[in-house]
C-alpha cells in the first residue's frame, strides 16, 4: 500500500500526487487525465455528481485498482473506508479492531477504542446486531487506528443521522489536527461541506474540474447581481450566469491577484460560498460549456 | 474531547506474520473447520475400534458394535464419508472463500490493511489447505484400516477357498479411500472451490458450481480416464469350456481392474458372440465353435499396477489443482495490484 515517493516530490508537503491519472473499465473512461498534487495536512473535499469518478478515483489513489495511465504517488500509508462500510457481520467491534491491530504495520488501539467509546458503540456486540450508523463508526474505528498518513473516506457521511455527521467531522479534524494526518473525503452532498473542508477537488464526468485551496478559490470568485445584462460589471471569466425576469446573477472568476472589485448601483457584490462554488461549476458541466 | 494522551504507546512493526493471518483464518472459518473437522476425527476413531475388533471371534465383540453398528455398514459408511470429503471441503471451506468477500465487500476492508490480497490469500490457503489435507489423509488412512478387516472379517466367515471380497483392492472404494488419493481429491477440490469462487463472486452460484464440477470431474476421471491410463494386459482362456473351470481360472484376475472382456476367433480378432440357442450345452457350444470362437478374454490391469495408478491420478488432481490456483491468484491479483 505504501508507494515510494521520488525525490521529486517533497514529502513533508504533498500527501497524494496524481499525475495524467486514467481508468477505463472496457471502452469506457470513467476517469482521464486526472492531474493534483494535494498537501499534507490538509482535509480535502472529493465533489462531483453521481457517477463523476470519485470511488473510482479513491479506490486507484489507494491501490485497490489500478490505473490504466498516469502516476499515483502517495505519501506513507493510506487508509481507505469504501462506501459501503464494509465490517465482517459476525464480528463483534472488538474483533474488528483485532482485525485492524493483526493485519496493520501501525496500530494505535487507544485511539480506536476511544472513536468507538466516543460515538456509544457496544464493543462485544456482532457488527450485523449495530445499526449502519454504528456499523459506519466501527469502520472508521479501524481505519484512524491504523494511523494512516493519508485518510480516504468515500462518502463518509452517507448512513448517519445529522447530529451524527456534525461529531464525526469534528472529531475528525480533532483527528487531523493531533495526528497531523491529510484526509480525502468524498461527498456529493455540498452542503456537508463548510467548515470541514480546506481543500477542494471538483470531479466531473471522469476529469478533475477545478481544484484547490477552498480559501483561494473563494477569494477569486465573486457573485454579482443586477439587471438583466449580458456580461457582468467587472472583468473575469463568467462560471455561471443566470438570468430571471428583470435580474441577472453572475459568477465571475476574477483576473489574478485582485480583491473583489466594488461595483457602481444597481449592481451588487458579495463573495461566493463554497457550496455555491460547487453547485455553479456542477451545473456549468452538465449544462455542457456553452451554457 | 480528542486531545486526551495515548496511554498505551502505538504498536509498529515491520511484518505481519503468519499467527495474525492465522487468528483471522480460523476467527472466519472455525465453524467450517470444526464441523467437517469434527465428522472425520469421529468417523475415524469409529473405524479404528471397529477395524480393532476384526481379528476377534464373533462372541468376543461387544453386541452393541457387532449387531446395531455392523462391520459392512460401518464400512461403507466411512467409504461414503471419504467419497465426499474432498467435496465438503471444495463447497464449504473454499467456494466461499472469496466470494462472501467479494459479496459483503469486505474485501475492500481485508485488502485494505497493511497487507497484500495475494499474500492475504496465500495465508488463507495454506492455513486451510493443510488441515484438509491432513484431516483427507487421515481419514483414509483409517478408512484403509477398516475396509482391510473388513475384508479380513468377511474371508474368516466363509469356509470356501475363493471368496469375494467386498472392498477390492481395485474397487473404487479401496482405491479412492487410500490417504494418498483422499489428500489428492481434498487438495483439488480446495483449489477448484477458491477457483470458481474468484470467477463468480457469488457464495451460492460458486458452491452450486464447484459441487457440480468437482462431482462430474471425480466421475469422469474414476469411470473413464482411470481404466485408461494405460493399455490393459490382456488374459485369455480357450473357449467354449466348463464354466466353472472358467470361473476358475479367471479368479486371477480377482483382484485386478476389468476394463473389458470378449471372444476370439483363432486369428485372435474380436468376435461379437453370435445368436445361438442350443437345446443342450453340447449345441450351444457347437454354434459358438461354428461362428469361429476360440477363445475368451479378459482386458485387465493388474494389482501390481495399483500403486502406480494411484501415483498417477494423485498426479493428475495435482496438476489440476496447481493450475486451479494459478487462475484463483492471476484471479486476484488482476483487479487489484500488489
Amino acid at each position: 500500500m505504501t508507494t515510494a515517493v521520488t525525490g521529486t516530490v517533497d514529502e513533508s508537503a504533498t500527501a497524494v500526487r496524481a499525475d495524467g491519472l486514467g481508468k477505463r473499465y472496457g471502452a469506457k473512461w470513467v476517469l482521464r487525465g486526472c492531474a493534483f498534487e494535494l498537501p499534507a495536512g490538509r482535509v480535502a473535499a472529493l465533489v462531483g455528481a453521481n457517477g463523476a469518478g470519485k470511488t473510482t478515483l479513491m479506490s486507484v489513489l489507494k491501490g485497490l485498482l489500478n490505473a490504466d495511465e498516469g502516476t499515483v504517488r502517495t505519501a506513507g500509508r493510506v487508509a481507505f473506508v469504501a462506501q459501503e462500510k464494509p465490517v465482517y457481520r459476525r464480528f463483534t467491534a472488538a474483533e474488528m479492531l483485532e482485525v485492524g491491530k493483526r493485519l496493520n504495520l501501525v496500530w494505535d488501539q487507544d485511539r480506536a477504542v476511544r472513536w468507538l467509546e466516543r460515538f456509544e458503540i457496544p464493543l462485544t456486540r456482532p457488527c450485523g446486531k449495530l445499526s449502519g450508523g454504528q456499523q459506519a463508526q466501527v469502520a472508521f474505528a479501524l481505519a484512524i487506528g491504523a494511523r494512516p498518513t493519508v485518510l480516504m473516506l468515500d462518502e463518509p457521511l452517507a448512513n448517519l443521522d445529522p447530529l451524527a455527521r456534525r461529531e464525526v467531522t469534528a472529531e475528525l479534524l480533532a483527528e487531523v489536527e493531533e495526528t497531523g494526518m491529510t484526509v480525502l473525503l468524498s461527498t456529493h452532498v455540498v452542503a456537508e461541506l463548510a467548515g470541514v473542508a480546506d481543500y477542494l477537488l471538483l470531479l466531473a464526468g471522469g476529469r478533475l474540474l477545478a481544484g484547490g485551496d477552498v480559501d483561494e478559490l473563494l477569494t477569486r470568485h465573486a457573485s454579482y447581481a443586477g439587471p438583466t445584462a449580458d456580461a457582468p460589471p467587472v472583468a473575469g471569466a463568467v462560471v455561471q450566469a443566470r438570468h430571471t425576469g428583470t435580474q441577472s446573477t453572475f459568477l465571475v472568476e476574477l483576473p489574478g491577484g485582485q480583491s473583489r472589485p466594488a461595483v457602481a448601483e444597481p449592481w451588487v457584490q458579495r463573495p461566493v460560498t463554497l457550496e455555491e462554488y460547487v453547485l455553479a461549476q456542477l451545473a456549468v458541466t452538465r449544462k455542457g460549456h456553452g451554457a | 474531547m480528542s486531545a486526551t494522551t495515548t496511554s498505551t504507546p502505538v504498536r509498529r512493526r515491520t511484518g505481519i506474520g503468519w499467527g495474525d493471518l492465522a487468528w483471522l483464518t480460523w476467527r472466519q472459518h472455525r465453524w467450517a473447520v470444526v464441523a467437517l473437522g469434527g465428522l472425520v476425527v469421529l468417523g475415524s476413531a469409529f473405524s479404528l475400534v471397529m477395524a480393532s475388533f476384526s481379528g476377534q471371534a464373533d462372541a468376543d465383540v461387544p453386541a452393541f458394535f457387532r449387531e446395531v453398528i455392523g462391520f459392512t455398514a460401518t464400512g461403507r459408511n466411512m467409504v461414503i464419508l471419504s467419497t465426499v470429503f474432498g467435496g465438503l471441503v471444495a463447497v464449504f471451506w473454499a467456494a466461499p472463500l472469496l466470494a462472501h468477500e467479494y459479496e459483503q465487500r469486505t474485501y475492500v476492508l481485508a485488502w485494505g490493511q497493511d497487507l497484500s490480497p495475494t499474500r492475504w490469500l496465500a495465508g488463507k490457503v495454506v492455513l486451510l489447505v493443510v488441515p484438509a489435507v491432513a484431516l483427507a489423509a487421515g481419514l483414509g488412512a483409517a478408512t484403509t484400516v477398516l475396509l482391510r478387516a473388513v475384508n479380513a472379517w468377511v474371508a474368516s466367515t466363509r469356509a470356501t477357498q475363493q471368496v469375494y471380497l467386498p472392498f477390492g483392492p481395485f474397487g473404487s472404494d479401496a482405491f479412492e479411500a487410500a490417504p494418498l488419493m483422499q489428500a489428492g481429491y481434498a487438495l483439488f477440490g480446495f483449489a477448484l472451490g477458491l477457483a470458481l469462487s474468484a470467477v463468480f463472486r457469488r457464495t451460492l452460484v460458486a458452491m452450486a458450481v464447484t459441487l457440480g464440477v468437482f462431482t462430474v470431474v471425480r466421475l469422469l476421471m474414476a469411470n473413464v480416464w482411470r481404466p485408461r491410463f494405460w493399455s490393459p494386459e490382456r488374459f485369455v482362456e480357450p473357449f467354449p469350456q466348463p464354466l466353472d473351470e472358467l470361473m476358475t481360472a479367471e479368479s486371477a484376475l480377482q483382484d485386478s481392474l476389468r476394463v473389458g472382456s470378449g471372444f476370439l476367433d483363432a486369428a485372435g480378432n474380436e468376435v461379437r458372440l453370435p445368436i445361438c440357442s442350443g437345446e443342450t450345452e453340447a449345441t450351444y457350444n457347437q454354434c459358438l465353435r461354428e461362428s469361429g470362437i476360440v477363445s475368451y478374454y479378459v482386458d485387465h490391469h493388474p494389482v501390481d499396477r495399483l500403486v502406480p495408478f494411484q501415483l498417477f491420478e494423485f498426479a493428475l488432481y495435482g496438476l489440476l489443482s496447481a493450475g486451479l490456483l494459478v487462475l484463483a491468484f492471476g484471479l486476484v491479483r488482476r483487479a487489484y495490484r500488489l
